[in-house]
């Protein structure tokens, strides 16, 4: 390259697009989406109503005592953290502009300034900071982050939004967890009101919220690791099947039955149609039929093939079925696989979706996988009168037990 | 240089096949928008690159593109292709992207003259680097110019065509395209890589 001249047959030519790898593709797809739907929610208008309208619409009686309450935290906080300077040094700096800003981390945490407000993100999070109606807000698309916001005594009001969920900050640090639907609010010091689907709890130091149970604010956890992506009490991401330390990997016993013995009891996953088959005293979990298959589940131990909902009487895709009819069959194989194919077609939009959610959640409480608790709430989030509502919320039973 | 008018995005289905799916994206409907998604990313990917020159922040940027995509679907009336639509939408993301941003503030420094391997792999080589180079000076060029520049340029697009995407004349784009060139090769008078690949590149000579 020691001149610009070069023979017709040596010419360079333009530079060859290169192609972006499919990881980049998922993330991008996901952002997608993830960015869509806070589109779509910021649309409705109930959503719209600003907590603070909501507050004062919904919970007159209240106002007082609480108002009170957060102000007297609120001086509280802002002493605490005068006498500490407990922010800590930040790794980068947004202006509180206007713009949207998207911070994404990747395998190791990160930090930012957003206005008066220091966000310490989890590794594989990622927030959108924004204003709306001059307050300052963050979505947070996935991940755990935790905030400290300045007190807002006269400044708009800090939200943070985690899909269905609104964090409506007084003045603390607390942190935001978001795994797929379910979200928890853990506050470290200091008081934030948490709006989630007409339920509103407030949720002070030391306490914890969980969307899953939008009623109830329980005690905290201990602190989460900053490198912990899991929600505090939800377990590991759904997808992440290499940080799973609790895995239960059984061999498959050697005469070709796959079955893996459930630690108390029959998981099978349920016919859509009200197939409530007796458990096999083995403990089988074998996915049984959606539309009725009588079969005596202890006298064979091939995985069922469930049909489409009676309710829905087109035929699903076949690669829809053919793919759930792989991942039954590889669970004996790899059924750590077998459990990332079923979050894949679970995330789809075919009828076998419900399904496959269930038979994920099912698999991961039959390997002892924490994820199972959290695979199972989602699971009747989406499909509250789905065909295996009630054995989710049986196993959901038997794992809270468990704990 | 071959046009890409039919090398890159060219839509799978017909005018009619792209309003239905437009409609159904539309109306929300997110099987259709994730069919949207996968037939279109290719053709937005590679307006992207073209104009942007490297995979580097183009992550939020098709997202940014795709966003835009279906807040428009609601307008889109089939009159030119989808995929010339979405790469039209494409083209304004990236002219707001560099807009918005900073010309870095340092310049570009020559590399080593000799770089190791066989022939394909000093080519490549070769054509990386003075690509590196290339889209270095255009970072500091007017954005407008740039685009027009990379799209007719680089892309080997029509004028014709590159007016569409960015929605000007072809008079306004071959004049951009002579300002970009002039400019480059200004900027380029102390780099003879740099000032060889733009003028190989070729482009529309003076108006």
């Amino acid at each position: 390259m020691t001149d610009g001249t070069r023979s017709p047959g040596e010419r360079l030519g333009p530079p060859p697009v290169e192609p972006m790898s499919d990881v980049s593709w998922a993330r991008i797809e996901r952002g997608l989406w993830s960015r869509l739907d806070a589109a779509e929610a910021a649309k409705d208008t109930s959503i719209e109503r600003t907590p603070s309208r909501i507050w004062f619409r919904d919970r007159r009686v209240w106002l007082a005592p609480v108002l009170a309450v957060a102000a007297a935290v609120l001086v509280l906080v802002l002493t605490r953290d005068t006498e500490r300077g407990t922010l800590p040094a930040t790794t980068a700096s947004v202006p509180a502009g206007l713009e949207p800003s998207r911070v994404v981390t990747g395998a190791a945490p990160s930090s930012v300034s957003f206005g008066d407000a220091h966000i310490e993100l989890a590794a594989e999070s990622a927030i959108v900071m924004g204003h709306a109606q001059g307050a300052p807000g963050v979505l947070l698309e996935q991940g755990t982050a935790t905030f400290a916001v300045a007190p807002r005594a006269e400044r708009p009001p800090f939200i943070v939004r985690a899909g269905d969920t609104v964090v409506r900050v007084v003045g603390t640090r607390f942190s935001v967890a978001r795994e797929e639907e379910l979200v928890s609010v853990e506050v470290a010091h200091g008081i934030v009101e948490v709006q989630h689907r007409g339920h509103l709890q407030r949720v002070t130091a030391g306490q914890r919220w969980r969307s899953s149970e939008p009623d109830r604010v329980a005690r905290a956890l201990p602190a989460p690791r900053a490198d912990d992506t899991r929600p505090p009490g939800t377990g590991h991401t759904a997808g992440d099947t290499a940080s799973a330390p609790d895995v239960d990997a059984r061999t498959p016993a050697p005469d070709g039955d796959h079955r893996t013995a459930s630690p108390d009891g029959d998981h099978r996953t349920a016919s859509p149609d009200g197939d409530h088959r007796t458990a096999a005293s083995d403990g089988d979990h074998r996915t049984a039929s959606p539309d009725g298959d009588h079969r005596t589940a202890a006298s064979d131990t091939r995985p069922r093939t469930p049909r489409p909902d009676r309710g829905s009487r087109s035929e699903p895709p076949d690669t829809a079925r053919a793919t759930y009819e792989r991942l039954v069959a590889l669970e004996a194989r790899d059924p750590e696989r077998a459990l990332t194919g079923y979050l894949e077609l679970s995330r789809g939009g075919s009828k076998w979706a419900a399904v496959a959610l269930y038979a994920a959640g099912r698999l991961a409480a039959d390997r002892g996988d924490r994820r199972a608790e959290t695979l199972l709430t989602i699971y009747l989030r989406r499909f509250p009168s789905g065909a295996n509502a009630d054995d989710a919320r049986n196993l959901l039973e038997r794992l809270n037990g468990a704990h | 240089m071959p046009p890409t008018r039919n090398r890159v995005g060219a839509a799978p289905v017909t005018r009619d096949l792209d309003l239905a799916l437009a409609r159904r994206a539309a109306e929300g409907d997110r099987a259709a928008q994730r069919e949207l998604f996968l037939a279109q990313r290719a053709a937005v990917h590679h307006t992207l690159y073209r104009i942007l020159g490297s995979n580097r922040e183009l992550e939020d940027l098709i997202q940014d593109a795709f966003l835009a995509i279906f807040r428009a679907l609601p307008s889109f009336r089939g009159d030119s292709s989808l995929t010339r639509w979405c790469q039209t939408i494409a083209t304004r993301t990236a002219y707001l992207a560099i807009s918005r941003r900073k010309p870095p503030s340092i310049d570009l420094d020559l590399v080593e003259d000799v770089l190791p391997g066989d022939h394909d792999t000093r080519r490549l080589a070769h054509v990386r680097e003075a690509a590196r180079r290339l889209y270095a000076a255009l970072d500091r060029i007017d954005p407008k110019h740039r685009i027009a520049f990379a799209l007719a340029v680089i892309d080997g697009r029509p004028l014709v065509e590159v007016a569409q995407l960015t929605d000007s004349s072809v008079v306004a784009v071959k004049t951009r395209v002579w300002r970009a060139r002039k400019e480059l090769m200004r900027r380029a008078s102390r780099d003879p890589v740099l000032a060889g690949y733009v003028a190989e590149l070729g482009g529309e000579e003076a108006p």
